[in-house]
Formats: structure tokens, C-alpha cells, sequence
């Protein structure tokens, strides 16, 4: 009898001690919609082969703070802070011993339904990288669409992040890029799955398509500019100075993939890859 | 009183239970994707194509 008594009282000392070594997020600076944001970026986690060397980079680059979220079925997992919101997360995998790479973005979309956003696309040539479940967040799923681009889809139960939440600025994401090899394809892809609208504008003298929902642009779809590129999701983050940022980014462990240049965008983005070889942008966003 | 003993012992292990699983909150996904990049090296051919 004492020694049941004895494991009961240990096994609650366990559980408060684990969770003290974990702290509860601090949302009082971030507000929530009451309805799914359809199609909007709610969410984006850094899938890396070293998240110590994640941490500096990321920390070093934009001034993240990060704080542990591991939990059952997320080992390792930590969220990143900016500015008194959560502005992503860092999910640690194992690297392969084939020298394949796996360290991505991946941004995930919000979606009224998942599993009917997962039939959905699948009916249309998507194929599951991870099935729909649930998890703290809410229920997600992890698609790769037709091309080969990876991305995800969520429900989430605390509400989806206000746009006044999200808004622009430095150091958090500030927009969400598909490479294509088919726009057209990709857009009626997009626009079945998700349920955006999807519609076509001409910019510095070629196309880009915007995808909206409710008369808000959420992402957009550009046509793949190298045939060196396999279809991407790109995730832009907000930056001062490009430039400097790109430099920064390479003292930190980074390589330049796309330097700034007046013919890119006018000199306001470089694309960079993080230590471990995640792909993302560096765009100049307003303070 | 073995049986109060016995629900006292289950109560204790579901607190801690949930205690853990609710530390994390509801912020962030966590999911790991196993599935391999493409090559994204540098970009030479400028930026007249990035509309």
C-alpha cells in the first residue's frame, strides 16, 4: 500500500517537474480569428539536420528567442519568438546517410477541413507525406502536390492568427512563394484543394499569380525561374537591408543562392540557404 | 480502501498525464517530414525571370 502510494506521489512530482522545465506560451500578444482564415500561412516549421546550428543562424539573423515545445510526438521541437508573437518552429530530423537532404520550410495553410483537403488533393495527384492527425496546434497533414512541392494544411483550435498578428515586419515571415513549373496546373491545383481564388496579374513584364481567399492575397504562384530548381514552396521572410542580410546570413553559417541585384524585384529580396540547406528569402519589409 | 487507494493512484497518474501533454500549449506544429529536397544551389541566371 505505501509503495503504491509512493509511486502515485512520484508520478505527480514527474509531471509538475516536466512541465516546469517547459513553459506555457505566452500568447498575450497575439490575437485569433473565430473562423479558419482559409488558405492563409498559419504556421511554418523549419524541418533541420542541426537545429543547434538553426538556432544560431536564425537567433543571429533575425533576433529569435527560442523556448522548448517538445511533447509527445514532437522530440526536440522548439517554437521561436519575435517581437512577442510566435513566429515559427524548429522540428529536428535525423540526417540520412544516403546524403539526400531534408531540411525545408514548411509552411502550412489553413483549410476549414483537413481530411476532406486531403481527398481532396489527393484526387487531384497529390500524394500524403504525412497523414492527417491531430496535435496540440489542431488537426494537420503534410501534402506533396503534383509537382513535388511540399507543404501543410491545418485546423487549428485556437483560431487561426489575425492578419493584425501576422503583420509585416522585420524578422517575421512576410510571404509564402510556390516555384512552379505550371502555373495553370498548379493554380486550379491550389484553388480545388484549398479553396482559394486564384488570379493572374503583370508585373515587371511577366506573370505571377496571386492566391486569395475573401478578397485577401495569401501566397502567390511564380513561374520557376531555373530548371535547376525542383518545384519549392519558398518562405520570404522581412529584413531591413537585403544586402546586409544576405552578408549576415553567410557569416552565420549560410550560403547566397540568389544575391541582390536591381533586376531582382528591384533589389528588395536574396534567397539564402541556412546551414543545413533550407531555402528561404530575405525580403525588405517596412519597419 | 485498496480500491480508494488504487483510484487515488490512477487520478494522480491522468494529472500528470495531462499536465505533460499541456505544457506545450497549442503553439506550433512539430511534425517531421521525411521528405528529401531537390537541389536549390546557387542561381546564376540573374533576376529578369523573379516577376
Amino acid at each position: 500500500m505505501k509503495l503504491k502510494l509512493w509511486l502515485a506521489g512520484t508520478m505527480l512530482v514527474v509531471g509538475l517537474a516536466a512541465c516546469a522545465t517547459v513553459s506555457r506560451p505566452d500568447l498575450s500578444g497575439m490575437s485569433f480569428s473565430t473562423a479558419p482564415l482559409v488558405g492563409k500561412v498559419v504556421w511554418n516549421d523549419l524541418i533541420t539536420e542541426d537545429i543547434d546550428a538553426a538556432r544560431r543562424f536564425y537567433g543571429g539573423l533575425f533576433g529569435w528567442t527560442f523556448e522548448d515545445a517538445a511533447g509527445p510526438g514532437r522530440r526536440g521541437y522548439a517554437i521561436a519568438r519575435h517581437g512577442g508573437i510566435y513566429v515559427a518552429g524548429l522540428v529536428p530530423v535525423e540526417a540520412r546517410t544516403d546524403g539526400t537532404r531534408l531540411s525545408r520550410w514548411l509552411p502550412y495553410l489553413s483549410v476549414n477541413d483537413v481530411d476532406a483537403a486531403v481527398s481532396g488533393g489527393v484526387a487531384n495527384g497529390a500524394t500524403v507525406a504525412v497523414a492527417a492527425r491531430d496535435v496540440n496546434l489542431g488537426r494537420v497533414a503534410a501534402i506533396v502536390d503534383p509537382e513535388g512541392a511540399v507543404f501543410g494544411i491545418a485546423r487549428s483550435n485556437l483560431g487561426d492568427p489575425d492578419d493584425r498578428t501576422t503583420a509585416a515586419a522585420p524578422g517575421r515571415v512576410v510571404w509564402t512563394e510556390l516555384l512552379s513549373n505550371d502555373t495553370a496546373a498548379a493554380a486550379a491545383f491550389y484553388r480545388t484543394m484549398v479553396g482559394y481564388d486564384a488570379r493572374s496579374i503583370e508585373r515587371r513584364g511577366g506573370s505571377y499569380t496571386l492566391l486569395g481567399h475573401g478578397g485577401v492575397d495569401r501566397a502567390g504562384i511564380l513561374r520557376n525561374p531555373t530548371e535547376d530548381w525542383k518545384p519549392v514552396w519558398l518562405t520570404y521572410f522581412g529584413v531591413t537591408d537585403p544586402a546586409a542580410a544576405a552578408a549576415l546570413a553567410e557569416s552565420l553559417g549560410g550560403k547566397i543562392l540568389v544575391p541582390v541585384s536591381p533586376e531582382l524585384r528591384g533589389g528588395s529580396m536574396a534567397v539564402v540557404s541556412d546551414p543545413s540547406g533550407a531555402v528561404l528569402v530575405l525580403q525588405k519589409s517596412s519597419l | 480502501m485498496r480500491s480508494a487507494i488504487r483510484k487515488a493512484a490512477f487520478a494522480a497518474l491522468l494529472l500528470s498525464s495531462l499536465l505533460i501533454a499541456g505544457c506545450s500549449g497549442n503553439v506550433g506544429v512539430g511534425m517531421s517530414i521525411g521528405v528529401p529536397v531537390g537541389n536549390h544551389g546557387y542561381m546564376s541566371v540573374g533576376g529578369s525571370r523573379w516577376y
